[in-house]
């Protein structure tokens, strides 16, 4: 057992020792294939290794995972970084300004903007090509067209409200519908335009006319990588690197990427390859990942749960053993123990975000707290249910306080603290998954990817190995209980 | 400073203990020569077991002193006093997650012995309670018979080859064939081994059986003391006379 968990505890040095260069991507589709041009592009012009971190979680948990340095680089977008990062007002600047300003702010973070890939993902608007519009000054008195705007659109200042005032269309609000219905509909002619995202897949299968958005109403969002200094001064060779991709992505393109991505469920790294090839950046395909992702997440999510799992024990059973006979001190560290027990975990998770940032650490810590009562509610009943008349016949016997403890109650207990060992263990296997949404990895990272992409297939990736650990982890430590427990007790 | 020379491995004066407001032992005194067996009687709240048990110091006095081996005990360290005083539980208390031997060898354990020496002590302890070592040494107390386990918890008792043993109430739990067996057993160990023994009972032919003197105890308090033949010819009052008329003939 002992030599088991040193082997684990080697493993696991090892492996996070390594230094590469951390790529990070959005929970997003088009954010996920963009890391992997990065990627790949880094990979190949560089020499460097390059860890994936893809689908880490919403702007601010890649922008803070950034600062702290917990990853390298991610894909930002201009617009993004202008209003959601750094909380300026858009106010109808041209592309040319907000991209200086987003500069030279993010540098004041020690954040440096790589050049743009060249593509604006903004909202745009659709309409049939036979209706003979270009640009949406020509939607001006247009009253009889009939518009269908997704319900957000019609309801955000930045979207329908604010458009027709900045174009003085003098429209009537529309009626809003869902977004998912809004293509078909707009093909079959039963509304004449909608809105949507520039560099939406699903857009390039239908030929729409895309309106110019002729007076910069809707704030540009640019996409480019955003690098920290740090590693920018540490692999100066990154920089080099990220110039190959400058320009090298229209809307069109973008919008193929993503098409082969979400909607014919092709693997980011042949998608990335094939684009990068035609461009003359890589010439070699990548090694067909290593190891399957979903190997990488397995071992990443056993790491997770063994180690905090293995400290809550080292922490639990101790503390079991110091606070019997202490009733008073039992029920106060017990109380404890049991108000984390009741926190959702997903919110315990997004606790740990301000205090220990994102990734490995707060994830393990989270992870740890959970495995805490169930150990330790376990080790105290264990210890306290001894057979008082075994406790007096060892007294007798003349032996100390402690040879009690370690010699009658601990082993007598064992059972029970296995039981409560196992049962912290196979929860959090389970609860591991969410560990995803804070950058930890793990299968919670197939999950989550699937729930955004809507792709069941993805989900059970992540589901059943999580599932089968779970079972397997059960059996082995009721296998471990079983051996452990004293012949005769 | 010099010991004074002592002829009573155990001698009370004037012990009382209280639970509460409850008296559970009230001013007994008495004291058992070296290699003496004391039985001490009563029926069940007597307070037989709380006297048994002032006597390795597991129960705290209110009153009184207790001096074993010479020494006041309370004055000296508990768990050093108990580990020379063997102790023979009502129910054998054995330790379940250990073997036969294992459960033999506690004290010497305690008390540092080598492994070769507990090893010997422990085959030499398991022929004096009429087990086979081969049969019985790797044993776990759930494999044995209540009489079984017993013996083995005579044998724990004696391991470290104590200078006075208390026995609880031993054979209390057993089937009456048992009980008989090893009373005599008992019997013949006692002219072998001539230990200081206090024996606590509620079973008179028993005490009558081991004791070289007998006392008597009701609510706390010492009826009566003296040989088995003081007793049985002149009881005190009608408590001793019922606890006579249960005397086999």
């Amino acid at each position: 057992m002992r030599k088991l968990i040193l082997i684990l505890f080697c493993v696991f040095c090892v492996t996070s020792m390594r230094s590469q260069v951390v790529i990070a991507s959005k929970n997003f589709p088009e954010s996920s294939v963009l890391a992997e041009l990065i990627a790949q592009t880094i990979e190949q012009n560089t020499g460097l290794d390059v860890e994936r971190k893809f689908g880490l979680g919403g702007t601010l948990i890649c922008y803070e995972a950034l600062k702290s340095g917990e990853i390298d680089i991610y894909p930002e977008y201009t617009g993004t970084a202008l209003t959601a990062i750094l909380k300026l007002p858009y106010g109808g600047k041209n592309p040319d300004e907000v991209l200086q300003i987003v500069r030279e702010k993010l540098k004041e973070e020690q954040l440096r903007v790589a050049p743009l890939f060249g593509f604006n993902n903004t909202y745009v608007l659709a309409t049939r090509p036979e209706l003979q519009l270009e640009k949406i000054s020509d939607l001006k008195g247009q009253g009889q067209l009939n518009f269908g705007f997704s319900n957000e659109f019609t309801q955000r200042e930045d979207g329908f409200p604010g458009l027709n005032k900045a174009y003085n269309l003098g429209l009537s609000t529309p009626r809003g519908l869902d977004h998912g219905l809004a293509y078909k509909a707009l093909s079959d002619g039963s509304i004449d335009i909608t809105d949507a995202y520039s560099t939406d897949g699903k857009l390039s299968t239908f030929g729409f006319q895309l309106l110019e958005d002729d007076k910069n109403f809707f704030p540009p969002y640019y996409a480019f990588p955003l690098i920290s200094e740090a590693a920018a001064l540490r692999y100066p060779k990154l920089l080099d690197a990220l110039d190959l991709l400058e320009g090298k992505l229209d809307e069109q393109t973008m919008r193929e990427l993503n098409y082969r991505y979400e909607v014919s469920g092709e693997l980011l790294p042949a998608i990335a390859f094939d684009f990068l090839k035609e461009k003359g950046i890589v010439d070699q395909r990548p090694e067909s990942a290593a190891m399957h992702p979903i190997v990488k997440q397995t071992i990443d999510h056993l790491k997770l749960t063994l180690l905090a799992t293995l400290i809550a024990v080292l922490l639990a059973v101790p503390m079991g053993m110091g606070i019997i006979g202490k009733k008073r001190l039992a029920n106060v560290v017990m109380s404890a123990t049991g108000a984390v027990q009741t926190i959702p975990s997903l919110a315990l998770l997004g606790f740990m975000i301000p205090l220990f940032g994102i990734g490995f650490l707060p994830a393990v810590i989270a992870l740890f707290l959970y495995a805490l009562l169930p150990i330790l509610r376990n080790t105290y009943t264990g210890l306290q249910e001894t057979d008082p008349i075994l406790i007096e016949a060892g007294k007798a016997m003349g032996m100390t306080k402690n040879q009690i403890l370690f010699q009658l109650r601990l082993p007598l207990a064992a059972n029970v603290i296995m039981a409560g060992i196992r049962t912290a263990l196979t929860i959090n296997i389970g609860t591991a998954t969410l560990a995803a949404f804070i950058g930890a990895g793990g299968l919670g990272e197939s999950i989550i990817t699937g729930i955004t992409l809507n792709d069941n297939n993805l989900i059970l990736q992540g589901a059943i190995p999580a599932a089968l650990l779970a079972l397997i982890a059960d059996r082995l430590m009721l296998w471990l209980q079983k051996s452990l427990t004293p012949k005769g007790g | 400073m010099q010991k004074p020379y002592f002829r009573d491995i155990v001698s009370a004066e004037n012990i009382s203990v209280k639970y509460g407001d409850e008296y559970a032992l009230r001013d007994v005194s008495f004291s058992v020569d070296a290699g003496e067996t004391l039985c001490i009687i009563g029926s069940s709240g007597s307070g037989k077991t709380t006297l048994l048990r002032t006597l390795n110091g597991l129960q705290p006095l209110s009153a009184g002193q207790i001096e074993v081996f010479g020494d006041r005990i309370h004055t000296i360290s508990g768990v050093q006093l108990r580990r020379k005083i063997g102790y023979v539980l009502q129910q054998p208390a054995l330790f379940p997650h250990w073997s036969v031997a294992k459960n033999i060898g506690l004290v010497p354990r305690l008390l540092k012995w080598k492994p070769e020496q507990i090893k010997n002590r422990t085959r030499e302890l398991l022929d004096l309670v009429n087990l086979s070592p081969e049969i019985y040494t790797k044993r776990y107390p759930s494999e044995l018979s209540g009489g079984e386990q017993q013996r083995v918890g005579i044998a724990r008792a004696l391991a470290a080859n104590p200078d006075l043993m208390l026995y609880d109430e031993p054979f209390s739990a057993l089937d009456p064939i048992t009980r008989t067996g090893l009373q005599q057993e008992l019997l013949s160990l006692k002219e072998k081994l001539r230990k200081t023994t206090v024996f606590v009972t509620h079973d008179v032919n028993e005490a009558f059986l081991l004791g070289d003197s007998i006392l008597i105890l009701s609510e706390g308090r010492v009826v009566q003391k003296g040989s088995p033949d003081e007793i049985k010819s002149n009881p005190a009052n009608d408590y001793v006379k019922t606890f006579i008329e249960g005397l086999h003939a």
